[in-house]
């Protein structure tokens, strides 16, 4: 019976209770005295330099809503060690001390041959420790071992577990890295970013054409590995070969992927040792699936990055042997070196730039928006274009002819950089500075009203919504007489800033912007609620309209443009 | 989502045994997972209705799990025998087909009656008898003459020859009742593993408890080994009414001279009459009673990971509990106890005793494919136990 049991390391026992310093483990002591499903098997204590700095009570605890035969493994009764502290701020660790205590999920990252750690909260420590009492505490650990013998504690609509921790370290990947990467001759190279305070940095892949200058450069690897079903969270890999062995316990060769890699790398002529080539990061891509009938869920990548060229790894895992000062493939080595498994890895988190799906989704964008025209791109119109372009709703083309003045400045989205550019050109670089060519802006600088003209005209035929922001008279009622033109919305400030207006056309156009300009006007008049003061003709004025608060602004325009497209399919 | 679908699969496979806190008394409900209903026993006491008393409310309570299930009938009632304890209350509570009176207002119909022949048999003088009891034997011999939604446990000579000249009577054959008598050492019919998840083997009661003339009501109880099936595993709930331990020891003898050993074992053992020391031995012994040499081979039978409930009231170990007379008796709660630490059982738990002894709460057993799990009532803790959602970008997807 003995050694069906893991024994703690560098900890005395203690005698009794009396003898327990941290007033989380007396206090838990206590609670455990009292409560009958557990029993107190030993106390022990772990102390440097004479103080203790954690205090573990072994415990057998019994669950009775474990099913005896479950498929999952857990006992009716298992013996945990409770490692409490001497820093308050730190959770309890809670470790399974039998030695054939199943591999589930929600055990945090343990070493392999030492006792599991329950991962009992999904929260994070501070907001745990908040509301965290014993007797709580107590029963939260049955209700991990009672949940997870049923295989309940991973509710089936939380996402698939990640195989590996967040990391300090990122790669950013290009938007289109995919598409990308099918251009066999596609050469990326990969930034290293400065250093941040807390130590952690963020790389960036680019592909490139034609040699690349100083910048410090990686080599990169790209491997797509079997599924994975989810299982528990591996501890994060320090070295090549414990990643190997990670990877290895899933059934993935990591060590001959990486060299026939690299032999594809290079050919016959071989390759030379550069000074460029001083990094290496290997790109992980893993599939990851719930069970092992089901599909994949999801694609995990991961990114590790090793602080050693492609040469220096390939001779490491014996992919490459040197002769006469190059490197060359070397397939007869029969007998694999191992020194590669003592190259240091740093994990890294692989992120990758919005395009418009993605963008949708994080904004809860459901769909993907009209092909539209934006006419006018004033604080209004470019205040419209940034949040839609930036949660990729729509497709737009913008019309203004004015250009940058510095007064724009107080409430348009250009920088003072943009002065005395064209309004519509500024808008579209400043949407191609954030998305990169994932999403487009169509600019045209041309006076919208006159639809004969041919960039107008085109952008106009093809439109499925014109939206007018242009905070003029003359556009609203001049699109109105025209026949031809699709559906169009109008909409503006009102002039003391507390308020935005809609005037939504029909989707047969049988009640146009005109029409509703004057509905708008009786609404003023006889309705005490609106603001009193009459609508300008002089569209200057409504261009100067006074300063108001950001967050009425912001607010105010962001629903107002999705009450745009949403509120004209009602009425369609 | 493939484990949302087991989950729900799970659930729906799952039978509930429920012991109900009626004091000194029995209750116990049986929740098929295919959704059928048995009831054995029923304890009302008036005073529960006070919420004071830590008894449960039963009737409130019973009504209001048919009300959930959208029911007013219980596909089975079983009464195991005709103590007050185990039938207290059931004239009110239920409908009885015999007089208009005790029909409709919201009582709660019995499908299928289940009483041992002593129910039917049993003159007790004017003086001892309950109204309780009187109503129930009238219910009975009206629902067998008429020939249906009865089962007589055993047919003792006495029964037919009461049962015969009524028959006869009527102008219908002497046998004409003969598929409603269940014999012991039987499996009860209108149940199977195949169709319900669960058979009824029934232990007793023996012919010769009544033919012997006087009966003793105990001992002509019915005694079952309720065989559940989920999903293709068994369980075996042991049944027993207030049996005392020489009972018990025919039990075990004739069960296992008929070679039906397997129907002695249980994962769930309701001990009989509150956990007195009569159950084991007619001594009662100073610490622990020590169970006759039968008695023991069936606490041995016990599977590992069984539970025992005693349904009684609480069990304490202090020195006023040792000197009890009436039962429960702590000294038999030793034995029990170790018992079943032998066989590697879970827990001996009390009615009035879970979970806690000023309200009490019925004891839910849920028994599955993978066992049989004590479901507590008591949510301990917070909201904060309950799972919570992690923080979603976007509209309830997540970013890779």
């Amino acid at each position: 019976m003995a050694d069906t049991f893991y024994e703690l390391c560098n900890v005395t026992e203690i005698a009794s209770a009396e003898a327990l310093t941290i007033p989380r483990a007396r206090a838990l002591f206590n609670a455990i005295e009292r409560h009958r499903d557990y029993s107190i098997v030993q106390l022990l204590q772990q102390t440097k330099d004479g103080a203790p700095t954690i205090e573990c009570l072994i415990v057998d605890v019994e669950c009775d809503g474990v099913p005896s035969k479950n498929q999952f493994g857990i006992a009716y009764r298992e013996r945990l060690a409770l490692c409490v502290p001497s820093d308050p701020k730190r959770l309890i660790d809670v470790l399974a001390l039998r030695r054939d205590f199943p591999e589930l999920m929600h055990l945090n990252q343990g070493l392999p041959g030492a006792p599991a750690s329950l991962c009992l909260y999904f929260e994070s420590p501070a907001a745990v420790l908040r509301t965290w009492t014993p007797p709580a505490f107590l029963r939260r650990i049955q209700w991990w071992l009672e949940r997870s013998a049923r295989g309940e504690l991973h509710p089936a609509d939380q996402p698939v577990e990640q195989m590996f921790f967040a990391s300090q370290y990122e790669l950013i990947l290009p938007w289109n890295y995919a598409k990308l990467r099918e251009d066999l001759s596609a050469r990326f190279v990969v930034f290293k970013g400065p250093e941040r305070p807390n130590g952690g940095f963020t790389c960036y892949m680019e592909a490139v054409s034609g040699a690349v200058a100083d910048a410090k450069t990686a080599a990169h690897i790209d491997l797509l590995l079997p599924p994975v079903t989810h299982g528990f969270i591996e501890h994060n890999p320090g070295t090549l070969g414990e990643l190997s062995d990670i990877l290895g316990k899933r059934s993935v060769d990591l060590i001959g992927l990486l060299r026939d890699m690299i032999q594809t790398k290079v050919d016959e002529k071989g390759a030379i040792e550069s000074p460029d080539d001083k990094a290496t990061v290997i790109v992980v891509l893993i599939p990851i699936r719930r069970s092992a009938e089901a599909d994949p869920d999801g694609i995990m990548r991961r990114a590790f990055f090793v602080p050693s060229g492609i040469v220096e790894v390939g001779i490491a895992t014996g992919a490459l042997f040197k002769y006469d000062g190059r490197y060359f493939r070397d397939s007869t080595n029969s007998e694999p070196t191992t020194a590669w498994r003592d190259l240091p890895v740093l994990l890294m988190d692989v992120l990758t730039k919005n395009d418009g799906a993605s963008a949708r989704r994080q904004s809860a964008v459901l769909e993907e928006g009209p092909t539209g025209v934006l006419v006018g791109a004033g604080s209004l119109g470019s205040a419209l274009l940034n949040l839609w372009g930036r949660s990729g709703f729509g497709r737009w083309s913008v019309i203004d002819d004015d250009h940058i003045k510095p007064h724009n400045l107080s409430r348009h989205v250009a920088f003072a950089q943009h002065i005395g550019q064209a309004k519509a050109t500024v808008v579209a670089e400043l949407h191609d500075a954030t998305m990169e060519g994932a999403t487009r802006i169509a600019p045209i600088t041309a006076d919208a009203s006159d639809f004969s003209q041919q960039p107008v005209a085109q952008v106009l035929n093809v439109a499925s919504l014109v939206v007018d922001a242009s905070t003029t008279l003359e556009y609203p009622r001049a699109a109105s007489a025209n026949d031809a033109l699709p559906r169009h919305c109008s909409t503006f400030v009102t002039p003391d800033g507390n308020g935005a207006v809609l005037l939504m056309e029909d989707v047969k156009r049988s009640q146009r912007l005109r029409t509703l300009e004057a509905q708008y006007y009786r609404e003023i008049i006889q309705c005490k609620r609106l603001p009193t003061t009459p609508v300008s003709h002089r569209s200057d004025l409504l261009r100067c309209a006074p300063v108001f608060n950001g967050a009425q602004r912001w607010s105010a325009i962001r629903s107002f443009g999705r009450a745009t497209w949403r509120h004209g399919r009602a009425v369609a | 989502m493939q484990s949302l679908e087991n989950r729900e699969n799970a659930v729906a496979n799952m039978h509930q045994v429920i012991f109900y806190p009626v004091g000194n008394g029995d209750t116990t409900q049986i929740v098929l997972s295919k959704g059928r209903r048995v009831l054995l026993d029923f304890c009302h006491r008036g005073k529960s209705e006070d919420d004071d008393t830590p008894e449960i409310d039963l009737k409130k309570r019973l009504r209001e799990d048919l009300d959930a299930a959208d029911r007013d009938y219980f596909d089975v009632v079983a009464f195991t025998h005709a103590d007050l304890d185990h039938i207290q209350g059931s004239t009110e509570f239920f409908e009885l087909q015999h007089a208009k009176k005790y029909q409709g207002d919201g009582r709660i119909k019995i499908r299928e009656l289940w009483v041992p022949a002593a129910m039917l048999l049993e003159d007790v003088d004017r003086d001892s008898q309950t109204e309780e009891f009187a109503l129930l034997r009238r219910e009975a011999r009206h629902r067998l003459l008429e020939g249906k939604d009865i089962l007589v446990f055993s047919k003792p000579k006495a029964l037919a020859d009461w049962l015969e000249p009524l028959l006869v009577a009527r102008g219908e054959a002497k046998s004409a009742r003969d598929h409603l008598f269940i014999d012991a050492g039987t499996i009860v019919p209108g149940f199977s593993l195949l169709a319900d998840g669960v058979e009824f083997f029934c232990h007793s009661p023996f012919i010769k408890h009544c033919d012997e003339g006087d009966i003793i009501r105990n001992s002509a109880a019915l005694v079952f080994n309720v065989r559940l099936d989920a999903d293709g595993e068994l369980y075996d709930y042991l049944e027993v009414g207030d049996a005392e331990y020489c009972d018990l020891e025919e039990i075990v003898s004739i069960t296992k001279f008929h070679k039906n050993d397997d129907r002695l074992a249980w994962d769930l053992f309701n001990i009989p009459h509150h956990c007195s020391y009569r159950a084991l031995n007619d001594e009662k012994g100073e610490r622990e009673t020590t169970p006759t040499p039968l008695v023991k081979e069936l606490l041995l039978l016990g599977k590992a990971d069984a539970y025992i409930v005693s349904c009684s009231k609480p069990v304490p170990d202090n020195k006023a509990a040792y000197e009890e007379v009436q039962p429960p008796h702590i000294q038999a709660r030793k034995a029990y106890e170790r018992y079943l630490k032998e066989v590697g059982g879970r827990k001996f738990l009390v009615t009035m005793e879970e979970p806690n002894a000023t309200k009490p709460e019925p004891i839910v057993f849920e028994v599955g494919k993978a066992g049989v799990t004590w479901t507590r009532s008591a949510s301990i803790g917070a909201p904060g136990i309950l799972v919570s959602r992690p923080p979603r970008a976007g509209h309830g997807r997540y970013v890779l």
